[in-house]
């Protein structure tokens, strides 16, 4: 988006429905990114609340996100909550129905597809404490600018606001608010998604930020690189063996159900009619002291249609016992559910 | 919405209908209450924060204290209609209703072929 195009934008008089239109071609994350323009949209609404002549920092790799992440939050430890301090006055706005279609909007498109990828991020805050912690202190400009939408009314608001908007229109995603710096992100290099809008690349990375956070995904669940970009580094005794029923699901997708029975030589035990009772597996795994482990798997259908192996004890003999078994039930009292969702 | 009679199941989690709510409101004996999240209680805990959860509203959940190998097994009693909600927004199972009455969920366990141990199933 140009200059003179947010120029022309923050004069005209401009409707709620306008508004919406532009804000939804920004939450394509299409635009291009102009770093002037984001640096002076982010001063002047620094202006606007109190905070001017601030530096503006850009953030570019992660050891500048946890920067970041730290300063906002000792920034937030020695005042009043950032929330009640700056948005006080734009939260009727996010309320109206007009900011509300427009969040509507940003959760079908690539703005809320690339928030869903941070935020899975924060679930892993195991392995990387740094995510939790910068998602925790992070402003959202894709949200933060919905505030003019509902603020249309209010010209004081909307004046104040604007500059947040003009700031998403020319690529800024996020904003972390220190005592003597703002630093802002720009928007994500690469956001892939499937038909059903899960994060998912066959071929390289689903999601991509910054110049060192590339993330891989399989249908919505997060995977490890190697996976995608190394296929033959995945085998069906990696795959089989995963502790996550959403990794190891999505491991098995990725090999294909064939491939892994076909690699480990499964063979059929029992298979009942019934596909959500499903067909129990037995395969010889790779051990460590011994030459492998036989282990019996229950090769089942979800109520999402979805298709997994839950491992059962090796002495499970249909695929009815590995069901009463899941529950710890005798497979006497084990009942079919009449609904399965 | 899906509603049931006896049984149904949620992903991983299996809902038994026990009965009718009993007059004394209490969770059975070796049930440890389970403390509310959020205005929830969390029926199954996802690591990836997709939980399954009702309302506290009018619910009381207990823990079973004796389960077997790896099983997790809730009690419930709940004096208002309420829902099995999915914490997802893909590949969500489809809310379930509950009626008032008495409950149990089983969340499902698994077998862990190289500790030759039974665990909750994780998603």
């Amino acid at each position: 988006m140009s200059n003179e195009a947010l120029q022309h934008f923050a004069n005209a008089t401009i409707s709620a429905d306008d508004l919406l239109k532009r804000y939804k071609i920004a939450c394509d994350l299409k635009q291009s990114v102009y770093p002037e323009s984001i640096e002076n949209a982010i001063r002047q609404w620094a202006t606007n609340i109190g905070a001017p002549n601030v530096p503006i920092k850009f953030v570019t790799n992660i050891e500048d996100m946890k920067e970041a992440a730290r300063t906002a939050k000792d920034a937030w430890a020695a005042k009043d909550a950032w929330d009640a301090w700056v948005t006080k006055d734009a939260r009727a706005a996010w309320a109206t129905r007009a900011a509300k279609d427009a969040r509507a909007a940003w959760a079908t498109r690539a703005a809320g597809d690339a928030w869903d990828a941070w935020a899975a991020k924060d679930a892993w805050a195991a392995k990387d404490a740094w995510a939790a912690r910068a998602a925790w202190a992070a402003k959202d400009l894709t949200y933060l600018s919905t505030t003019v939408i509902g603020a249309d009314k209010d010209r004081a608001l909307f004046q104040k606001w604007l500059p947040i908007f003009e700031a998403f229109e020319a690529g800024a995603f996020a904003l972390w608010i220190g005592d003597n710096t703002f630093y802002v992100a720009v928007i994500p290099s690469i956001v892939k998604v499937d038909d059903q809008r899960r994060l998912h690349c066959e071929d390289g990375p689903a999601f991509a930020w910054l110049n060192d956070i590339k993330d891989y995904y399989w249908h919505g669940v997060n995977v490890p690189e190697s996976w995608i970009m190394n296929r033959s580094s995945l085998t069906a005794e990696i795959a089989l063996s995963q502790s996550n029923i959403e990794l190891r699901r999505a491991a098995c997708d990725i090999l294909g159900w064939e491939a892994i029975l076909k690699n480990l030589k499964a063979i059929t035990v029992d298979r009942d009619d019934d596909p959500q009772i499903g067909e129990l597996l037995e395969a010889k795994l790779p051990g460590e002291d011994r030459d492998f482990i036989t282990a019996r798997y229950l090769r089942v259908r979800c109520g999402t249609g979805r298709v997994f192996a839950v491992c059962v004890p090796p002495t499970t003999k249909t695929a009815l016992d590995a069901q009463a078994w899941m529950l710890g039930l005798p497979t006497g009292k084990f009942l079919p559910p009449e609904v399965r969702t | 919405m899906k509603s049931f009679k006896t049984i149904a199941a949620q992903g991983e989690i299996t809902i038994i209908r026990i009965g009718d709510a009993p007059e004394n409101k209490g969770l059975p004996k070796g049930c440890a209450q389970l403390p509310p999240e959020n205005g929830h209680y969390v029926i199954g805990h996802s690591e990836t924060g997709h939980h399954h959860v009702i309302d506290v509203k009018g619910a009381s959940v207990g823990v079973l204290e004796k389960a077997p190998e790896g099983m997790r097994i809730l009690r419930a009693i709940l004096q208002n209609p309420t829902t099995l909600t999915h914490l997802r927004d893909h590949d969500t199972h489809e809310p379930i209703a509950l009626e008032p009455g008495e409950y149990e969920f089983r969340i499902g366990r698994e077998f862990d072929p190289y500790q030759e141990i039974a665990r909750r199933q994780a998603d």
